[in-house]
């Protein structure tokens, strides 16, 4: 039997059971049933090494469970990322890695075959040329090395590192970094920043952090160079809900994000359905950057047309707005800060005062569905719940019974 | 550029970790076991330490131990995806709380031919709260700075504060951490204070309903655990739902409450069963959140949170019903 390897190579590989430990948390052995239980076993340990302190087993009939157990209030950094630094390597790249850092140090250039013959005189390890700048070329397309032509030879020098480029600021850089490795869009880069420095955050958490967010950081990164160049996209998705896949083509216009249900999407026109659309970042797999598209911006212009009549994601299916009107008891001025919820919350509603103690709320939104959830979390204080789709006002009454029964009340 | 390289990989900073430890003196085995323990992962040290010494060559036995033949390297420079991260966030509306304007312009030119990996524009956070804090003013950015200085020095500080019924407030406390939350686009502090008890307590304060704030000259030398505070303060019975599958509640529930500690067990096809843990603060929030979901989710216990979720189905019975008559 080969020996375990806590490294991977691929991290779409790992993706969906770290998300499955962390998201849910109670499949059992037989609920991974599209891969091999061997496979199962493999990643099981991977993911009991990487985040060994977050493990939490359980049992039942079914079997045993294992769950990824943290509190995002309480931690100072994103377990998760911990991922992201697993990625395998061979003896060579760690060496190379070192050798050529470290000679590179002195500032000074030195083209491949110098490099090749430093290393064997300084570490006693002769590596063919080739290998070397193989390395060399991989370093210099990710930034750590800078390359100089002289003659007709190409030398090479390590790039400056923060600490020598900007000492004075790095201090408040840092702090900064120390927030948005938390904070911003994939902030594993600001993690391994911190890594670089040799430093922690000791200073900030995250209220309302969704930590699973950093599994989509690969496929987001695609998105944000294709947005970036104003490209189209190629794209498989799988639904969670019906697990069924689909292929696709678009133009990417905008993440979605929602700061309360954990959820991102891509926000894409659909060029064969011409349509707005979003997608579930956890639902895309596989993602190609296409051709660039010359009239970007007017799809931008189309989004943000449409912007102020979506609530959460949804453009809708049909071509009538849905018409929401809430009648709240709200008694003043005790209860203000429940008016102040539903002018924070409320997006582009039209909140009035009809008389003492009651107010309405009133909006037109592309889909009223998505905005039931959230008058719901008024139950207790709502008078009326109006709309122009029978269904949708059907259904909230239903769903008060259907509460009242749950509960014997 | 890749996210998923092993430059970033935990392996190397333990190798690094070592190398530079090995470099003044003679490291042991046991000494590099502890680095890479304390910087990887459950089992590195068991594939690391045999192949530092045996297989690639960046240490030198020596007859105390092992030294390093990696002995000029200091701080890595930065990849150009780092850098692009570091662009975007120069670029974000907090980045004024860290940075001065002249910081910022060297920062600027620093990251001159570095092209951005996002900007604001690239996001749209469709349901964070409206009344989020101003974080360009002058008073406010002055406050979070010497806050910052106070958590870094373990300094005591002074607050006068208006509380959530506007009355004013003063307090000395420790400064520990500060709060970020992205659904209310604030931040708060996290500090804790001495009661004439003698009891620690934390304290939970909204930085814009700061007005003033001064550093004293008291520090704390001992070691003080916010987390372990702040845990501290969970209630020790969960909130125990009952989810079912309609309406794809459990898909929404699991990644809706994925930023509380949870367990969750399968009772049946069609229904899970979720623990939730959680604290006083946060009690209101998560009684409306699980509201949200209507009759997909049942909580189930403990008493005083049932009895607080009946009480508000109760009252909007009796206003529906007040309404058909």
């Amino acid at each position: 039997m080969s020996e375990f390897q806590e490294l991977v190579k691929s991290f779409a590989h790992i993706r969906d059971y770290v998300r499955d430990f962390f998201v849910y948390g109670f499949k059992t052995r037989e609920d991974f049933s599209d891969k091999s239980g061997r496979t199962y076993d493999n990643e099981r340990r991977r993911i009991e090494s990487w985040l060994s302190e977050y493990i939490r087993s359980d049992y039942t009939q079914k079997g045993k469970h294992i769950s990824i157990a943290l509190d995002s209030n309480l931690l100072l950094t994103n377990p998760l990322y911990r991922v992201w630094k697993s990625k395998s390597f061979t003896d060579n790249d760690i060496m190379l890695h070192f050798f050529i850092l470290d000679i590179l140090q002195d500032r000074e250039a030195r083209s491949i075959d110098e490099l090749t013959n430093e290393i064997y005189a300084n570490y006693d390890v002769l590596f063919e040329p080739q290998l070397v700048r193989k390395k060399v070329k991989e370093y210099e397309a990710e930034g750590l090395l800078l390359c100089e032509k002289s003659g007709k030879q190409y030398h090479y020098l390590c790039a400056d590192s923060l600490t020598y480029s900007i000492p004075a600021e790095l201090p408040a850089l840092l702090d900064a970094v120390r927030f948005y490795h938390l904070a911003a869009p994939i902030g594993i880069l600001g993690s391994t920043i911190l890594d670089n420095q040799k430093t922690t955050n000791h200073v900030f958490l995250l209220k309302h952090g969704f930590f699973a967010h950093t599994l989509e950081d690969e496929i987001l990164l695609t998105i944000l160079t294709a947005i970036r160049q104003k490209r189209a996209i190629s794209l498989t998705i799988r639904s969670s809900k019906s697990q069924q896949v689909q292929n696709m083509e678009g133009i990417p216009l905008k993440i979605f994000v929602s700061t309360r249900t954990g959820r991102r999407y891509l926000c894409l026109y659909h060029k064969r359905g011409q349509r707005l659309a979003n997608l579930r970042l956890d639902s895309i797999k596989k993602l190609v950057l296409m051709d660039s598209v010359p009239s970007y911006e007017e799809y931008q212009h189309i989004l943000s047309q449409n912007l102020s009549k979506v609530f959460g994601v949804s453009f809708g299916n049909v071509h009538t707005m849905d018409y929401i009107k809430l009648t709240l008891s709200i008694h003043e001025p005790t209860e203000n800060f429940i008016l102040k919820r539903l002018e924070r919350e409320g997006r582009n509603g039209r909140i009035t005062r009809v008389a003492e103690n009651i107010y309405t709320y009133e909006a037109e939104v592309f889909d009223g569905n998505e905005m039931i959830p959230w008058i719901k979390t008024f139950t207790g204080r709502i008078l009326y719940f109006d709309s122009n789709n029978s269904y949708l006002k059907r259904k909230f009454y239903q769903d008060i019974q259907r509460l009242a029964a749950m509960y014997n009340l | 550029m890749k996210l998923f390289t092993e430059i970033y990989n935990c392996y190397f900073q333990i190798v690094d970790e070592i190398c530079k430890t090995a470099q003044a003196a003679p490291i042991t085995q046991k000494e590099m076991i502890s680095l890479a323990a304390r910087f990887g992962f459950k089992e590195s040290a068991f594939l690391i330490v045999p192949r530092m010494i045996n297989n690639w060559n960046l240490l030198e036995k020596v007859p105390e131990g092992y030294l390093s033949k990696i002995d000029n390297l200091e701080v890595l420079p930065l990849t150009i995806l780092q850098k692009r991260w570091l662009k975007s966030i120069l670029m974000d509306k907090r980045i004024g709380l860290f940075l001065d304007t002249s910081q910022l312009k060297i920062l600027h030119t620093y990251l001159d031919k570095t092209e951005p990996l996002f900007e604001p524009d690239d996001f749209y956070e469709y349901d964070r709260f409206s009344d989020g804090d101003d974080f360009s003013c002058p008073q406010y950015i002055s406050h979070f700075r010497t806050l910052l200085k106070a958590i870094h020095q373990r300094q005591y500080v002074q607050i006068h504060f208006y509380s959530h019924k506007d009355r004013p407030i003063s307090i000395v406390c420790l400064p520990c951490r500060l709060e970020y939350s992205a659904k209310n686009d604030k931040f708060r502090l996290l500090a804790i204070s001495k009661k004439s008890s003698g009891l620690r307590q934390v304290e939970t304060i909204n930085l814009s309903r700061i007005h003033r704030l001064t550093l004293i000259e008291q520090y704390c030398e001992k070691k003080i655990s916010l987390e372990d505070a702040l845990k501290n303060t969970y209630y020790k019975e969960p909130v125990r739902l009952l989810i079912t599958t309609s309406r794809n509640t459990l898909e929404r529930t699991m990644l809706h409450f994925a930023n509380y500690e949870k367990q969750t067990k399968k009772l049946d096809d069609h229904h899970y069963e979720c623990l939730i843990y959680y604290n006083r603060m946060v009690e209101t929030e998560l009684l409306i959140e699980i509201l949200s979901f209507g009759p997909t989710v049942q909580v189930l216990g403990p008493e005083s949170f049932l009895a607080k979720i009946k009480e508000r189905i109760q009252k909007q019975l009796q206003l529906i019903a007040q309404n058909e008559t």
